[in-house]
């Protein structure tokens, strides 16, 4: 039992050292009520139960409030709009920086699919670039920021049908979309 | 138990360190900032009601409208079968209540109610009132609950159960349906003249009635401590009492107890058969329980119940009343990630806790100590799980009789063979008999299969156990179906067979006896039903 509390207190001491992103704030429910939920909710879209009193977007204002305080980062563990099954955050930053260069071709905000045209990049008319982007969850993490860049080179005057994945490209997207969505919800 | 309560002080300054560090901040922030301390308070209504029809078949002798524990002195039919082979209708339905608020700071808080919305009492006796109800407060430090809740084990134990289909396979829901092992009457009652046999010395205590682990779960979690039948004839009421016929223990006397007053037999009794060991309930006993965030995929949680008899408000706190289970510490961490669309859990949950005597110089129990490994791994839709469980030889009966006035109690702490040579020594030192090799610690193991695709899911999880070498096993096969929001029909068909202890040699003093003493049952159950959760 000894090692139980050690165990609990290491637990604290990591929760304020390790990186945001590793922490959430997911809860073990009764597993009979996990059992009942698989038939989903009768009254939302989104398995909650039915309001008869007050308004949820008062208590998501205020753990946007409980962010804006530093107090806690539990709004990047939890969506504030419970409608977007996606963090509205990385959809935005998504959306703002691939959209600066690339044509956009699919996007579904349900989903958090995003994907764009062939593009050229940096007057190098042989190299063209595609991305893809899913994002998925409500936490704002890097695991929930699934991206990859494609290219394809020119042969003779077609362009090849080998497609790579560019690594460079879709590190440097995936870190520029990440520090926008952070520095969104910093800034607020 | 020192180290015990060491370590309970530290872990739960712990959880209240963090709670009232909580409410200094948001108090400090509240002046410092002079902003109201406001709330945001959003009450929701929810719950569920489910419909299941089944059918059932057991063995032929508990198909019977009587069980077979007629006792003949008493011109006592046996007890009215409430499982027999017909279809039978159920229904289960509870309204929760939920309030939610969260502060200036962002601490979270709130109750939930489950209420009981039956027509009649539910398994676990409740009756039209609650199910749960506790209060909950959630942090960057993790969350807390205070009042009736389940224990962080029971929500944090991962095997077969937890990933079972239809009504919710080895969880135990066919259990409702059909009749445990029971002492059947008409083999052990002497009747002079003619050839039935008669126990030792005529008397029951010397036979154990065989009790099992029905479900896979701790000793005080859902299901309770391993339940076994209690023939009426020993049935006593709160004071003591029999409480068939006329009030006497008519059976038990004549055959050949002796005269004794109806409160010694009813405590030999339920030292026999734990009659009190009040167990069924305490899952929901009162606590506190903590909760950390998940960090790199890793959680802990620790729940505290100081007495398992504490179930409600303190009118009915039991105290010294009952031979409850005190100062248990029932904890659970787990590993959950996913890595490549290859989901892996891993879970160690645990109970420990102490007994609590009820009548110092009977019959005393061994302490409480659990532990449950499980894992699962999923792919796509695909998911196996199992678990091992441990119960050691929590609660079991301790060999030595404390007064030293009769060893028979102890039957329960040994096997019948140990027992035996306990009984044939009863003239030595009573120091001596902690030689005598006790029975294996009790355990059970669980391993299923679930496939999920889109509104379908389908299920296989078994379950066996030992509970002083009385073996259970289940397998379950159960399939549901989305059909709409919140409705869910699902069919399920559960096999299932026990294997009791049965006395031997010299416990049965009739060479002649072929029978078992102790009638087991084996058949499968049929569920189908339909869900409704709003």
């Amino acid at each position: 039992m000894k090692s139980l509390s050690l165990t609990i207190i290491l637990l604290i001491i990591l929760t304020s050292c390790i990186s945001r992103d590793n922490i959430s704030y997911e809860y073990p429910e009764d597993p009979r009520i996990k059992r009942k939920m698989r038939a989903g909710k009768m009254f939302s879209k989104n398995n909650e139960d039915l309001v008869v009193f007050g308004n949820k977007g008062t208590i998501k204002a205020k753990e946007q409030n409980f962010t804006k305080q530093e107090i806690s980062h539990e709004i990047q563990n939890t969506n504030q709009n419970t409608d977007f099954p996606i963090n509205k955050y990385l959809w935005r930053a998504s959306l703002e920086i691939v959209s600066e260069k690339f044509p956009i071709s699919l996007m579904d905000n349900y989903a958090g699919i995003l994907a764009t045209d062939w593009t050229t990049l940096n007057n190098d008319k042989n190299t063209r670039y595609k991305i893809n982007v899913l994002v998925k969850g409500k936490e704002l993490n890097n695991k929930n920021l699934i991206i990859s860049v494609f290219k394809q080179k020119k042969d003779d005057a077609n362009w090849d049908n080998v497609t790579l994945v560019d690594k460079k490209y879709t590190k440097i997207y995936k870190d520029k979309i990440l520090s926008k969505a952070r520095s969104v919800v910093g800034n607020q | 138990m020192k180290k015990l309560n060491k370590s309970l002080i530290s872990a739960f300054s712990i959880l209240t360190l963090l709670n009232i560090e909580n409410v200094l901040a948001a108090q400090t922030n509240h002046s410092y900032r002079n902003m109201g301390f406001t709330q945001a308070p959003v009450v929701t209504i929810g719950g569920f009601s489910e419909f299941a029809g089944s059918k059932v078949s057991q063995e032929s002798i508990f198909e019977k409208a009587n069980l077979p524990d007629a006792a003949q002195a008493t011109s006592y039919d046996g007890t009215k079968n409430r499982n027999t082979s017909g279809t039978q209708f159920a229904n289960d339905t509870e309204v929760h209540v939920k309030v939610n608020g969260i502060s200036d700071l962002g601490l979270k808080y709130g109750a939930i109610i489950e209420l009981e919305a039956n027509s009649t009492y539910d398994s676990d006796n409740q009756d039209l009132n609650a199910d749960k109800a506790y209060i909950f407060t959630e942090s960057y430090f993790g969350k807390a609950e205070f009042g009736n809740n389940i224990g962080a084990s029971q929500k944090m134990k991962i095997g077969a159960e937890s990933i079972a289909r239809g009504a919710g396979g080895i969880n135990g829901e066919y259990l409702n349906y059909i009749n445990l092992p029971m002492l059947a009457h008409t083999d052990y009652y002497a009747q002079s003249g003619t050839d039935a046999f008669v126990l030792n010395g005529g008397s029951v205590s010397e036979v154990k009635l065989p009790r099992f682990i029905l479900i896979p779960q701790h000793p005080t979690g859902h299901g309770g401590f391993a339940k076994g039948y209690n023939n009426l004839m020993f049935e006593c009421d709160q004071n003591g009492n029999g409480i068939i016929g006329d009030g006497t223990i008519d059976g038990l006397v004549s055959v050949g107890i002796g005269t004794v007053s109806d409160e010694e037999v009813c405590y030999m009794a339920r030292d026999g058969v734990d009659y009190r060991l009040n167990l069924d309930t305490t899952e929901d006993a009162t606590k506190i329980s903590y909760y950390s965030p998940k960090v790199l995929g890793f959680q802990v949680g620790i729940s505290y119940t100081p007495d398992t008899g504490d179930t409600g408000t303190s009118s009915y706190n039991t105290g010294s009343v009952n031979n409850n289970i005190e100062e248990i510490l029932d904890w659970g961490m787990t590993y959950i990630n996913s890595i490549n669309n290859i989901g892996l859990a891993l879970s160690v949950t645990g109970q420990q806790g102490k007994y609590e005597e009820y009548r110092p110089g009977y019959s005393s129990r061994e302490d409480l100590t659990s532990i449950e490994y499980g894992a699962s791994l999923t792919y796509f839709g695909l998911t196996v799980a199992g678990s091992i469980g441990n119960w050691g030889d929590s609660l079991y009966e301790k060999s030595v009789n404390q007064t030293g006035t009769s060893d028979t109690v102890n039957m329960y702490s040994r096997d019948y063979a140990q027992a035996q040579a306990l009984l044939e020594s009863r003239a030595t030192d009573y120091d001596d008999l902690t030689n005598y090799q006790k029975f294996d610690d009790a355990k059970y193991y669980t391993l299923g299969l679930a496939y999920e695709f889109g509104p379908f899911s389908i299920s296989g999880t078994s379950f066996s156990s030992e509970f002083q070498e009385n073996e259970f096993s289940a397998f379950s096969v159960g399939a549901d179906y989305k059909l709409a929001k919140g409705l869910m029909p699902y069919v399920e068909v559960t096999t299932f067979k026990f294997e009791s202890n049965q006395p031997v040699g010299t416990e049965i003093t009739a060479a002649s006896v072929t029978e078992n003493v102790i009638k087991d049952n084996e058949g499968h159950v049929i569920l189908m039903g339909i869900l409704l959760n709003f």
